[in-house]
Formats: structure tokens, C-alpha cells, sequence
């Protein structure tokens, strides 16, 4: 199911929360957010959050867009740009805010989840409770 | 014909003092040492170190230059300031682009996240990701 871009249930702390997620799931997307800030400045773990499957698209979105600042403050202020590969940070983040899984709280674009991964495994993304309506 | 006694009006008036300034009251005049003092304390030295690096004791830097010892770091901040603002009156624009980033970073952002401030290296980057997130 492709939508460009996917609609907004609410936001919370200026992110954009995705719509069809019950209120456990929000719950556990506004956790993750504040997470995610907790993180500014850690480069190497905003740039494993971004790739990790398991957690929401939202944080997910949030950590690669922090890395993003973060490289470009660097650029704008002549410091040393961090060592992050912003193409596979582009790859590993694609189609999750224009392009979401039926089954999963994933991007459309991410390889199928392994056979025997398990929850909580960085390839394995969380299912969904209901599959997602047209 | 001897003359017995002083001439009259020969030697030092009287009333006049002669006497030298209190080294004190000489250290309290010293500009350049008043700037001195300004920018070691501001760039973060301690009392100790600013005395050896200026050959006084510290009972005379704290009686002399308390205000300097206090806000050095403003004082210092303050001249680079008008510094900065001569420079880009004369047409230099890395400085006006210097005085630009100063004074924005002390202006809140109207979309920052809570508990975020602009003035902050993580606030800046997390309000960057929210526009970029937008």
C-alpha cells in the first residue's frame, strides 16, 4: 500500500505520529520518540536506531532526520563531518514516511523479515495487530 | 657673608606630598591588566593560574579585579562582540555571518521540542530535525 505522504493520526513533540496504530502502540511510539531524543548527539546510536527494523517508523524517521542535522551543523560550523553513510541512512529509512508495510510497522522497501528472526531482533520489525485497511 | 639656614622658598613646597601611589591603587588603573585579567578568567583559568600568569598575588587580583574575576567571560564576550559588529559594518561577511549565528542562537525557536532550547548544540539539532521531519 503506497501513500504519499502517509496521513497523520497526531503529533507529539513536533513528530508526526502515523494513523491505524491503537493507543498501546502510540503509547509505546511516544516512548520511543522521547528515546530518541534522549540521544541527540550520539551519532553512531541515532544511526542504529534508524536501521533497526523492530522500532517504529516514526523514531526511526525522527533518529536518521537527527543525523541529518547533525551532519550539517557540522558542515555549517567547519567541524569534522561525522563518520555516517548518509546514502545507506537514506537506504535503510526509505519508504517510511511515504510507504508503509500491510503487516509490519516498516517501510514497503525493507527486505522481508529473515526466517527465525525473533522480536527484538534489528532485522525483524513488529507486526501489526490488525493488517492495515485501504 | 655666610648665610645661616634655607633660602627662602628653596626645596620642596610645603604641603606637597610626594609620597609614591599604593601598588594597589596602580593595579586598579592598569587597563591592559584589567583585559588581561578579563580574558584568563573568561577562557576558564583559575585564580591561581591567572596569578602566576600575571606575577600577582591572588589576595591582589581578588581585591583588585573581583568584577573582572567574576564576569570575564561577559566582558570578554561583550568585546569580541563589538569587535564582530565593526567588522561587518566594514563590509566583512564572515563576520556579520558570525554575528547572525550569535544572536539567533539566543532566540528561542517558535517549533522546538519541550525542554529543548535553541542555545544548546542537542536543541539545535533537534529543531533542525523537526524541519527537516516537516
Amino acid at each position: 500500500m503506497i501513500r504519499a505522504p502517509i496521513p497523520i493520526g497526531e503529533r507529539y513533540r513536533n513528530v508526526a505520529l502515523h494513523d491505524q496504530q491503537d493507543h498501546e502502540r502510540l503509547a509505546v511510539v511516544r516512548v520511543e520518540i522521547d528515546e530518541v531524543y534522549g540521544l541527540t548527539g550520539q551519532i553512531s546510536a541515532l544511526f542504529d536506531w534508524a536501521a533497526h527494523r523492530g522500532k517504529s517508523p516514526e523514531s526511526r524517521l525522527l533518529a536518521a532526520a537527527l543525523v541529518r542535522a547533525e551532519f550539517d551543523m557540522a558542515i555549517d560550523e567547519r567541524r569534522a563531518r561525522p563518520n555516517v553513510d548518509l546514502d545507506r541512512l537514506a537506504a535503510v529509512t526509505a519508504g517510511l514516511a511515504t510507504a508503509r508495510h500491510r503487516r509490519y510497522f516498516d517501510s514497503m522497501f525493507a527486505p522481508c523479515p529473515p526466517p527465525g528472526a525473533l522480536p527484538g531482533d534489528p532485522r525483524m520489525p513488529v507486526l501489526r495487530s490488525q493488517p492495515l485497511r485501504d | 657673608m655666610a648665610r645661616g639656614g634655607k633660602r627662602p622658598g628653596a626645596g620642596r613646597p610645603k604641603g606637597a606630598k610626594n609620597k609614591p601611589k599604593p601598588l594597589l591603587d596602580l593595579l586598579r588603573e592598569d587597563a591592559a591588566m584589567r583585559q588581561r585579567v578579563a580574558l584568563c578568567a573568561g577562557s576558564g583559568m583559575g585564580v591561581p593560574e591567572i596569578s602566576i600568569a600575571t606575577g600577582m598575588t591572588e589576595d591582589q587580583l581578588l581585591t583588585c579585579f573581583a568584577r573582572e574575576l567574576e564576569h570575564g567571560r561577559a566582558l570578554v564576550r561583550a568585546d569580541a562582540l563589538v569587535a564582530l559588529k565593526a567588522a561587518a559594518d566594514d563590509g566583512n561577511a564572515a563576520a556579520a555571518k558570525a554575528l547572525l549565528v550569535v544572536t539567533e542562537k539566543n532566540d528561542p525557536a517558535p517549533d522546538a521540542p519541550p525542554g529543548s532550547s535553541r542555545s544548546a548544540k542537542s536543541g539545535d539539532a533537534a529543531s533542525r530535525a523537526v524541519r527537516y521531519l516537516q
